[in-house]
């Protein structure tokens, strides 16, 4: 395991996080939740950047604790809100990481930026939102990190930058030995490119799944409420109440399509399992 | 925290406006004053210069980039030593930009320009070294008003230490300790008071650094 966290605790006064989770050798890993749902708390937690109250951390193969400084030349992060200093240049910012980390390759790093439309000389502040969100990706790409930390890297991008900027990230992964935890409000980018997802509510991990299985094994049922009163909710997990009756989401849509013909199975994705555990009412153990 | 201090000198770089002024600000002094001028404009380019360097702890709050920072391979005592290292630097080049004309000008008055240099030297250091970890602790804005509420009480102390002395300046014990205290300081010699001056200095310095390591290495981002 690159990373794993055991039972870790954050508590503000109005907010608790418990969350555990890992992520592996090789592997893509995606926290996906709602705004305020803990997905920035848990990155700044594993990041160091703010005190937990409980739990334990391994990064790398150490303990948090004993995690230093010039360990940190493995990660790679992109923060939601915070880069370098707005003031300085694509140039300046490439001067500073050549000082902090002995595999960043200036040439290579000034290129790419280049290559992906940046201008080398102008200030950060006055870059757009695709511009920052480019340049935070590929600051974090740009010292060969064995472990990518990416807190909404793709927001603000258009479709086809957030295309490059993927293949950017998949392309990263051909080296042995990586892995990335990602998280976005894009499903449909976490759908193409996670191997495994993690969602995250009220500060806590309610599903781990790995991806395929989501796409393969997840359906959205549509029944009328006299459908559901017949209906075997042994597989049902979530309902959310609708105009038409309900709309129930489980993990084994063969066996909805193989004993219930008649009944609306949509296939699941990521939105789908989002909003029903978000929006939708636990189920799980009803006869 | 070389990385730092490449990036410390280029935000500062990067204010140009605020360079100009300040040499501009020299050149006018120079120009009017000659030699009477030299402590106040070492001094105020020390003082400059110094606010430069404080001004990139401003800076990495403002864009957050202090967080980010974190999570690069430098530690938090690295990024509190980092800002040290910056100051002094920038308070030798403003001071050495500063005292270089007067050097030229007054080559055959060294006693002069010694005194000038040590009477404002240790005050600089001092007010850095107060603005420091008030600027970590409390960020832009809010350091900036707690830095001017400092400087406040620390007028209002000398004007009652003023005053007291005025209403108790005819007693016999207060002459004597008066006394006592300024030929202590005369049987020293210069390389006395330049060793005291150098000993507060050193002192202030570590204790303002110890300040500040503390308030980074408990904040959160």
């Amino acid at each position: 395991m690159l990373l794993k966290l055991e039972n870790v605790e954050k508590t503000y006064r109005d907010f608790t996080l418990r969350c555990s989770m890992e992520v592996a050798e090789g592997s893509i890993t995606g926290l996906i939740g709602a705004n305020g749902a803990g997905k920035s708390t848990t990155f700044k937690a594993l990041l160091g950047l703010i005190r937990t109250d409980g739990g334990n951390m391994e990064i790398l193969g150490k303990r948090q604790g004993d995690f230093t400084a010039k360990d940190r030349e493995d990660i790679g992060v992109v923060l939601a809100e915070s880069t370098f200093c707005g003031t300085l240049t694509v140039k300046d910012a490439a001067a500073v990481m050549e000082n902090m980390y002995r595999k960043f390759n200036r040439k290579a790093f000034l290129d790419k930026c280049d290559g992906f439309g940046l201008p080398l000389e102008k200030q950060i502040k006055d870059f757009s939102t695709g511009m920052k969100a480019k340049f935070k990706l590929l600051c974090a790409m740009g010292h060969e990190a064995r472990l990518l930390v990416l807190d909404e890297p793709t927001v603000g991008l258009d479709n086809v930058v957030r295309s490059e900027m993927l293949d950017e990230m998949r392309r990263y992964m051909e080296t042995d030995g990586r892995a990335i935890l990602i998280s976005s409000h894009i499903s449909s980018d976490l759908e193409g490119l996670c191997d495994d997802l993690y969602f995250i509510k009220n500060g806590e991990i309610l599903f781990h799944e790995d991806t395929d299985v989501i796409l393969s094994d997840y359906a959205v049922l549509k029944v009328s409420r006299q459908q559901y009163g017949d209906l075997d909710k042994r597989y049902v997990s979530y309902r959310k109440e609708e105009p038409f009756g309900y709309k129930l989401l489980t993990k084994e849509k063969q066996f909805y399509l193989d004993n219930y013909p008649s009944l609306a199975v949509e296939k699941g994705n990521i939105d789908d399992v989002m909003l029903m555990m978000v929006k939708g009412e636990k189920v799980e153990g009803l006869k | 925290m070389k990385g730092l201090l490449v990036k410390d000198l280029k935000i500062i770089m990067q204010n140009k406006t605020m360079l100009a002024v300040l040499v501009i600000i020299e050149a006018v002094f120079f120009v009017m004053q000659e030699a009477d001028g030299m402590g106040f404009v070492i001094a105020y380019m020390m003082m400059g210069c110094g606010m430069m360097a404080l001004s990139t702890v401003t800076m990495d709050e403002h864009d957050k980039s202090m967080g980010f920072l974190m999570t690069m391979p430098v530690s938090r005592r690295d990024y509190a030593l980092e800002k040290y290292v910056l100051t002094f630097l920038c308070m030798l080049a403003g001071g050495l930009a500063a005292f270089l004309p007067y050097g030229l000008l007054l080559s055959g008055e060294a006693g002069r320009m010694f005194t000038a240099v040590m009477g404002i030297v240790p005050v600089m250091v001092v007010i850095q070294m107060v603005a420091l970890p008030a600027q970590m602790k409390f960020g832009g804005e809010k350091g900036r008003i707690v830095l001017a509420c400092i400087f406040a009480a620390v007028m209002l102390v000398m004007i009652a230490v003023e005053k007291i002395g005025k209403q108790y300046g005819g007693q016999p014990w207060l002459r004597d300790l008066v006394k006592e205290v300024s030929d202590g300081i005369r049987k020293t010699g210069t390389a006395g008071a330049v060793g005291i001056a150098a000993a507060v200095c050193a002192v202030c310095i570590w204790i303002s650094y110890l300040a500040s390591r503390r308030i980074m290495e408990k904040k959160e981002f």
